[in-house]
C-alpha cells in the first residue's frame, strides 16, 4: 500500500509560556546564561494516509476540524509531500545561529485524538505522529560550538544536565532546514492509527 | 525540640498545607518553605517533603523545571547526606527528574514518569487505589511499618507511569519498589484501573538504594483520617471515623525516624 504524508506545524500566536519557562530554566538553573539567545517551541503533526485520498479535502477538514490546533490562539502551516514550502520560515542569515531538535515519543497508544481525527477526515485508515520542535538560538560569539551547546540544552543526559528531551521517554533528531517528510522514515511512519 | 520538616512550596504546588497538617497529626513539626527563600533555609530542616500540585504548570514535563532549581538541588544534596525526602505526586515527579530515585547511576536518568497508560482513555485520572508493600518496603524508612496490610490511598495524576527504556534498569527496578498497586486480594495490579497508569513493576512508590528517599504518586496526605476512606473500601481499614487513616503511617514513619536520629 502506498501512502501520502502531510505535516502541520503549529505555533502559538502569542509568546509561548512553556518556551519562556524553559529558556529561563536553561539560562539560570543550568548555566547557559545569555549565550542561549532564544528558544522556540512548536508542535509538528505528521499524518499519513492512503495515497489516493484527496489531498485538498484532507487539508480542508484539518482546518475545519479543530483537533490539531485552535485557530483562536494558534497558527498552523501545512505542507504535503512534494511541496517545496519553507516550513520553518528562517532567513538564511539567521539559520547559522538556530538549531532545531525534533523530539517525539515512540509510544503510540497514549493519545485518543487520532480517533477523533479519523472520523473528521474520511473514516479511512490514517496514522498520526506528534513531535515537539525545539528551536534554539545560540550566540556563537561566546566561543562555544553552537551545536554542542544546543545538544547540552536539549538532552537530559544526567541529573542536572539538559532539559528538553528525556531519553527514557523520547527520541529526537536534529533538523537542518525543513524536517524530512516523513520525518522518521516510511517504516516507522505508522504512528498512531486513526 | 522536634526537628523541623520542610514542606516545599513551589510555584504551582497545591497540597502543601494539607501535607503540613498530615505531618503535624503524625506528631511532627512542619514548616512550609517557599521556593524563593534562600536555599540555606533548607539546612535548618532535618527532613523534606515535596508536595503535590503542578509546579511550573508541568511545563516541558511534569517536575522537569522544578527539579533543576538550585532550591531543589539543595534538597538533593541533603538527600545524598541521608536526610529523609518524600515526594508526593508532583513531588515524586520532581524527585525522578532530579535523578534521586532510583539513583542507580550518577551519569544518567534511570526513570521517567510518563503519561498514564489507561485502557480506552488518556489524560488526567483520579481514583482510590490499594497499595501494598513492595520488595523495598523494609529498606525504605517511610514504609517499614506497612507490613502485609493493603492501604487505600487516592491517586490523581496524568503523568504517573514509572517507565524506563533501559533494559538493565527495567530488570533491577522491582528491588526499588517500596509501594505497589495491588488487587483487592493483594496480588500485583497489572491492568487498569487497579494499576491506574501502567507503571512498570506495578510501582506506586520507588525508593533509592539507601531507603531515605521515596517518590510516591498517590496522596497519603488525603487519607490521614479514617473518615476520608470511602465506604466501599472500609474493609481495608480499622477503627472509627475520627481515628487515623491509612496514609498517616508514612508521615509517622518519617517523624519517628527523625526522633530516633
Amino acid at each position: 500500500m502506498s501512502f501520502q504524508w502531510t505535516q502541520v506545524l503549529v505555533s502559538l500566536r502569542n509568546a509561548d509560556p512553556t518556551a519562556l519557562t524553559a529558556l529561563a530554566c536553561l539560562r539560570r538553573s543550568l548555566g547557559f546564561g545569555e549565550r542561549l539567545l532564544a528558544l522556540r517551541r512548536r508542535v509538528l503533526w505528521e499524518l499519513s494516509g492512503p495515497a489516493e485520498a484527496d489531498r485538498g479535502m484532507v487539508i480542508e477538514r484539518l482546518r475545519l476540524g479543530g483537533e490539531l490546533w485552535n485557530p483562536n490562539k494558534e497558527q498552523a502551516r501545512i505542507r504535503s509531500a512534494g511541496e517545496p514550502i519553507d516550513l520553518l520560515q528562517l532567513a538564511p542569515a539567521q539559520e547559522r545561529s538556530w538549531f532545531h531538535a525534533l523530539a517525539w515519543s515512540p509510544e503510540r497508544d497514549l493519545d485518543r485524538r487520532p480517533h477523533a481525527l479519523r472520523s473528521a477526515i474520511d473514516g479511512e485508515r490514517w496514522s498520526l505522529r506528534r513531535g515537539i520542535l525545539w528551536s534554539l538560538k545560540i550566540d556563537r560569539q561566546e566561543g562555544t560550538e553552537g551545536r554542542k551547546g544546543a545538544e547540552e540544552a536539549v538532552l537530559c543526559s544526567a541529573p542536572g544536565r539538559g532539559l528538553l528531551v528525556h531519553p527514557q521517554l523520547e527520541d529526537y533528531r536534529w533538523i537542518d532546514g525543513d524536517p524530512s517528510l516523513p520525518w522518521v522514515g516510511e517504516g516507522a511512519a505508522e504512528g498512531l492509527e486513526l | 525540640m522536634k526537628q523541623a520538616i520542610a514542606v516545599l512550596q513551589l510555584p504551582g504546588s497545591n497540597c502543601e498545607w494539607e501535607t503540613a497538617r498530615a505531618i503535624a497529626r503524625a506528631g511532627g513539626n512542619a514548616r512550609v518553605v517557599r521556593w524563593n527563600e534562600p536555599a540555606e533555609v533548607l539546612d535548618r530542616h532535618a527532613g523534606y517533603v515535596i508536595p503535590g500540585g503542578f509546579a511550573y504548570q508541568d511545563r516541558v514535563r511534569a517536575g522537569a523545571v522544578a527539579a533543576r532549581l538550585p532550591f531543589v538541588q539543595q534538597v538533593a544534596r541533603r538527600a545524598r547526606q541521608g536526610a529523609p525526602v518524600l515526594g508526593i505526586c508532583n513531588g515524586a515527579q520532581v524527585l525522578v527528574e532530579a535523578g534521586l530515585v532510583p539513583g542507580m547511576r550518577e551519569d544518567a536518568l534511570d526513570l521517567v514518569l510518563g503519561p498514564n497508560r489507561m485502557m480506552g482513555r488518556d489524560g488526567y485520572y483520579s481514583r482510590w487505589v490499594l497499595l501494598g508493600a513492595g520488595p523495598a518496603a523494609e529498606r525504605c524508612l517511610f514504609t517499614r511499618g506497612v507490613g502485609p496490610r493493603l492501604l487505600p490511598i487516592p491517586m490523581a495524576h496524568g503523568e504517573g507511569r514509572f517507565a524506563t527504556r533501559d533494559p538493565i534498569v527495567a530488570e533491577r527496578i522491582p528491588s526499588y519498589v517500596a509501594l505497589r498497586y495491588c488487587m483487592p486480594d493483594g496480588m500485583d495490579a497489572i491492568e487498569f484501573p487497579h494499576n491506574p497508569n501502567g507503571s512498570i513493576a506495578s510501582a506506586a512508590g520507588i525508593t533509592n538504594e539507601a531507603g531515605n528517599v521515596l517518590a510516591l504518586m498517590p496522596h497519603p496526605e488525603r487519607a490521614i483520617l479514617r473518615a476520608q476512606v470511602p465506604e466501599e473500601l472500609g474493609s481495608f481499614v480499622r477503627g472509627g471515623p475520627t481515628e487515623d487513616g491509612p496514609g498517616l503511617g508514612i508521615f509517622r514513619a518519617m517523624v519517628e525516624f527523625l526522633e530516633e536520629a
